[in-house]
């Protein structure tokens, strides 16, 4: 009996590592904590540097998440930047498996989400609508409209979105 | 045979560590972003 638990183990971790790995993304460094990350975009533009944060907001247990180009030289960071660099859905599902390595980390937190600009929430939108099979295998996804948070709801627009770890 | 904890951290993501990284946290990156983060927080709240 046990033997089949472990096999029914086996074949879940299987099936789950499957959906997540065929998401085609960049190779991600993190530091020690897993809050900001760092990996390197390339495309016709040539090679860039992103980087990852998640910050402790206001209230306990909740994450902002926010992404762009480091700017050279410097520790500033540009979340408005359109870099045009072919590749926005693999940074996109690479900001994912960021998202998963902090909630590995931290699966009691919240994250909060929301775009640089109304193109970019929408950029959003779009990726989890096109994964969102993968990514909820290990997040509650929730989006926000002027009415409040209710479960994320593909093809409907939002103006922010939260993540919890399953 | 493999135990349980095992099997999950199969699950992980690969990521290299970067101690060099460590310097950003106790720094926001990107404080524009938090701000309107804790806006909206204030504002909306966490779903039920």
């Amino acid at each position: 009996m046990a033997a089949l638990f472990v096999l029914f183990l086996l074949l879940v971790n299987r099936v789950h590592l499957c959906a997540i790995m065929k998401l085609d993304r960049y190779e991600l460094r993190s530091g020690q904590s897993s809050s900001t990350f760092e990996f390197v975009s390339i495309g016709p533009k040539g090679s860039i540097l992103k980087t990852i944060q998640f910050s402790k907001l206001g209230y306990d247990n909740i994450y902002n998440l926010a992404f762009g180009d480091k700017v050279a030289e410097s520790d500033e960071m540009d979340d408005l930047i359109v870099t045009n660099n072919n590749d926005s859905e693999k940074v996109l599902t690479t900001v994912f498996a960021a998202i998963l390595r902090f909630t590995e980390a931290n699966p009691t937190v919240w994250i909060y989400a929301i775009g640089s600009s109304k193109s970019r929430t929408r950029l959003y939108r779009m990726g989890i609508n096109k994964y969102f099979e993968e990514i909820e295998n290990d997040l509650y996804i929730f989006g926000l409209t002027e009415m409040g948070w209710e479960k994320f709801i593909r093809g409907k627009a939002y103006i922010a979105f939260a993540a919890l770890r399953k | 045979m493999k135990t349980i904890m095992e099997l999950k951290e199969k699950k992980s993501v690969k990521v290299t560590i970067d101690k060099t990284l460590d310097k950003y946290d106790n720094k926001i990156l990107f404080p524009k972003k938090v701000e309107r983060a804790n806006e909206m927080l204030s504002k909306f709240g966490i779903p039920n």
